[in-house]
């Protein structure tokens, strides 16, 4: 693999390096960022009989970037050479460019574009190589804008890559739609007030199955009014949007109830959705309040038949909006952030804030579920009726289980002091993650759902000493419970964890620890150890170390057990202001870590070295 | 891996050597997004003096962290005409959140949204947090990335030098 990469690297870095060599000598302004990212490694997952597989975990990218600039023109070229990047497609040349002309208030680009909307109701393009995802379209956009008014337009074509589900541990998207937009907004301003018009245009079109290549498009009409006000310790803003989507040819969906054997026909032609969101800051003195809020009802349906994929009555890949769920940066609370279906949610976020000189304190409140609560009715034959709803249009969130609620309550603390900083936030999580039953009749019941409780602590200090050097500590300790519960007039109550002592017996709830030690010195160097631990067993997980690589090997005197356990060492090396090399050897616990509002699983890396090294031009 | 290495150094050697030409920005084109829903270009920015530029996300802790030394040097520079600008790379669904924070905070600094990344590929930035600092005439005289406690000081020592020159 090596001397591929070796061989495409001289081959097809020429091309960059001639182009940087003519910019050298020539009167064209540019600026550049070349970064090498390398990592190999194994990971160990069980086979359905429970034996342990090893496997190789490589990667090897170049990334180019190389902006060009004239006195009113720019153009962007990004090369990637990648077998196999960490995670997407191979790439070998080049991946993104872009051509900008701007004069006075005009502006065109052709190539690859990126634009945001509104709240993200009807468009948010980004492109993040963290999670393999580029909702970009390949084509044009014109911009004419004063300081009162200005219109965009905008046309491309994408075929946008993305994994059917979180819980694929692959590292390729294993699902595409090819997509062609055009979409245009005009927008005015008034004092403090802002308002945008929006209407889009797109086409999606998608294989139907995974056994042949049956095809269907789907074609959304998007519209959306967007209206800002800010002024002095006052702002707010909110967005309406309306969508129709219809499907050509139509999807057809049969499923037969086993125990009446009667068929059900769904025919999937046409569907409509609406979405509302809102969010306003006030500040009055040291303190400062802020509330969210957010109402998408753009295809609302039963538990099972969210779980369908593809759906495109959906939201398209060019709608990413506003999320009311929290997102922290510590690693163990980025593990268990909600996901928030777009589809079909309510919500609302409330916070509160006091600010001194040096310190801040913030308390945050999350809460959302479903549009709609869902039952089953059971007959005299205990035989279950298809899924209905009990409640619905409620613009509170819904606590019942049925509505898969989600709450997360936090404080957040930070002081700076003279010469130290610190950092602690309590997080409180519940959720109901999956509905599989709630089942009534005059006389009984049945609930059974997935549910998820966390309390998270992470703390983090740090000291600098005089000379410049840093000494940085960060704990996290987290417990979690998480499995399914069984509710029944029948049986009882019931709860089946997904944890287990080494003995197979199980718990109630896991506790994890992340422990960082590192030393610093600023401007030119870093290193951190980080050990992650967990007291239990995850039931299906891989829980002991069936390599214990040598940095393990050092501090195994330290503990009882290397099961469960996941030790590494980052380096950090800056050579200068624009050269920075930073290596990581150990192992990662992998699992669910989520990025852009989406999760995804990442497979353990154990024995793994990752180097980085990146170098800026300007 | 050897070849890698030695590839890699190659490569970056020739960039590294190559590179003594300095060059302006204040003729291009850069217009940022103020969360206030101003806009406010580039030039405009350094006709009152030099530019602090950093960016940044709500996911970002060391980013955070050093905003908060960032607004300590706008406030102690404001009035030598120096600008400190943070640039938030949020996508549009973190927006609010990221808005909120900026007003919690209650920064001096100016603060912009970048949700497409346009300025973000402007000026090649590959990690988070970059800062780089602008003299009056628009070259970039001090460009790093990552934050590590004490880089403040280096970002206010190279500050003062710009002023002292200009």
């Amino acid at each position: 693999m090596l001397k591929s990469f070796y061989l495409t690297l001289n081959q097809k870095s020429l091309f960059s390096i001639i182009i940087l060599s003519n910019l050298i000598f020539g009167n064209i302004n540019y600026n550049s960022t070349f970064s090498t990212n390398y990592g190999e490694g194994f990971t160990f997952e069980k086979n359905i009989l429970g034996e342990v597989a090893k496997k190789n975990y490589n990667y090897s990218q170049i990334l180019h970037d190389l902006n060009i600039y004239g006195d009113y023109w720019n153009i962007f070229l990004q090369f990637d050479y990648s077998q196999p990047p960490e995670i997407g497609l191979n790439s070998n040349g080049l991946k993104r460019y872009n051509y900008n002309f701007q004069k006075d208030k005009f502006s065109a680009s052709i190539g690859d574009i990126y634009s945001s909307w509104g709240k993200g109701l009807v468009l948010s393009q980004y492109n993040d190589d963290d999670i393999a995802y580029d909702n970009g379209v390949r084509g044009v956009k014109l911009l004419l804008s004063n300081d009162k008014f200005d219109m965009e337009f905008l046309s491309g074509n994408k075929e946008v890559f993305t994994f059917s589900s979180p819980n694929i541990a692959s590292r390729i998207p294993d699902f595409s739609t090819k997509n062609n937009i055009v979409g245009f907004k005009i927008g005015s301003k008034l004092n403090s007030f802002h308002l945008d018009l929006m209407t889009l245009k797109s086409n999606e079109k998608f294989l139907t199955n995974s056994f042949n290549n049956d095809s269907s498009i789907a074609t959304n009409n998007l519209n959306s009014i967007y209206v800002e006000y800010n002024k002095g310790d006052l702002d707010f803003s909110f967005e309406i949007a309306r969508k129709h989507t219809s499907i050509n040819p139509s999807l057809i969906l049969t499923s037969i109830n086993l125990e009446t054997l009667e068929r059900d026909t769904l025919i999937r032609g046409n569907s409509n959705g609406l979405g509302f969101a809102f969010s306003s800051n006030y500040v009055f003195g040291n303190f400062s309040t802020s509330i969210d809020y957010i109402y998408y009802d753009f295809f609302s349906s039963s538990p099972t038949f969210r779980n369908y994929f593809p759906l495109p009555e959906g939201v398209t890949q060019f709608q990413k909006p506003m999320i009311i769920n929290q997102e922290h940066s510590s690693e163990l609370l980025n593990r268990i952030t909600h996901l928030q279906d777009n589809n079909d949610v309510v919500g609302l976020n409330l916070s509160l804030s006091h600010i001194g000189d040096s310190h801040s304190i913030k308390f945050n409140s999350s809460m959302s579920s479903k549009t709609e609560e869902w039952y089953r009715s059971v007959n005299e034959n205990m035989i279950s009726s298809s899924w209905k709803t009990s409640r619905n249009n409620y613009l509170i969130p819904s606590v019942d289980f049925s509505s898969n609620p989600y709450k997360e309550n936090s404080i957040i603390f930070e002081n700076f002091f003279a010469n130290a900083y610190l950092n602690v936030t309590i997080s409180h999580l519940e959720e109901v993650k999956i509905l599989f039953e709630n089942d009534k009749s005059q006389t009984s019941f049945t609930k059974r759902y997935e549910f998820l409780k966390a309390l998270t602590i992470p703390l983090s200090y740090e000291y600098n000493f005089k000379s410049n050097y840093n000494l940085l500590f960060d704990i996290t300790y987290q417990n979690i419970e998480r499995g399914i519960k069984n509710k029944s007039s029948q049986f009882g109550y019931n709860y089946i964890s997904s944890y287990a002592d080494v003995d197979g017996n199980l718990v109630d709830s896991q506790d994890s620890y992340a422990i960082k030690v590192g030393f610093s010195n600023a401007s030119k160097w870093s290193i951190n150890f980080s050990i992650e631990k967990d007291r239990y067993d995850e039931i299906g997980g891989l829980s002991e170390n069936v390599e214990i690589n040598p940095l393990e090997k050092f501090f195994e005197p330290f503990f009882n057990t290397l099961d469960r356990t996941w030790i590494a060492l980052e380096y950090v090396q800056r050579f200068d202001n624009n050269l920075r090399l930073s290596i990581f050897y150990g192992s990662n616990k992998g699992g669910y870590s989520c990025a852009n509002g989406v999760c995804r699983y990442y497979p353990g890396f154990s024995d793994g070295l990752r180097f980085q090294l990146t170098k800026s031009i300007f | 891996m050897y070849r890698l290495l030695i590839t890699s150094s190659f490569i970056l050697l020739l960039l590294s050597v190559s590179f003594p030409k300095e060059k302006n920005y204040r003729s291009q084109n850069i217009e940022f997004d103020l969360h206030n829903g101003k806009k406010i270009n580039l030039t405009d920015l350094l006709d009152e003096g030099p530019l602090v530029l950093q960016f940044w996300a709500t996911w970002c802790a060391p980013c955070k962290k050093e905003m908060f030394y960032l607004d300590k040097i706008q406030k102690k520079f404001k009035n030598k005409g120096v600008n400190v600008l943070c640039v938030n790379t949020d996508k549009i669904k973190s927006i609010p959140k990221a808005k909120a924070f900026i007003k919690q905070k209650r920064y001096d600094m100016l603060v912009a949204l970048d949700p497409s990344l346009s300025v973000y590929r402007k000026l090649s930035i590959a990690l988070m947090p970059t800062l780089m600092i602008f003299d009056k005439d628009g070259n970039i005289v001090f460009r790093k990335e990552g934050y590590i406690s004490g880089d403040e000081l280096e970002i206010e020592k190279n500050v003062e030098v710009i002023l002292s020159n200009s």
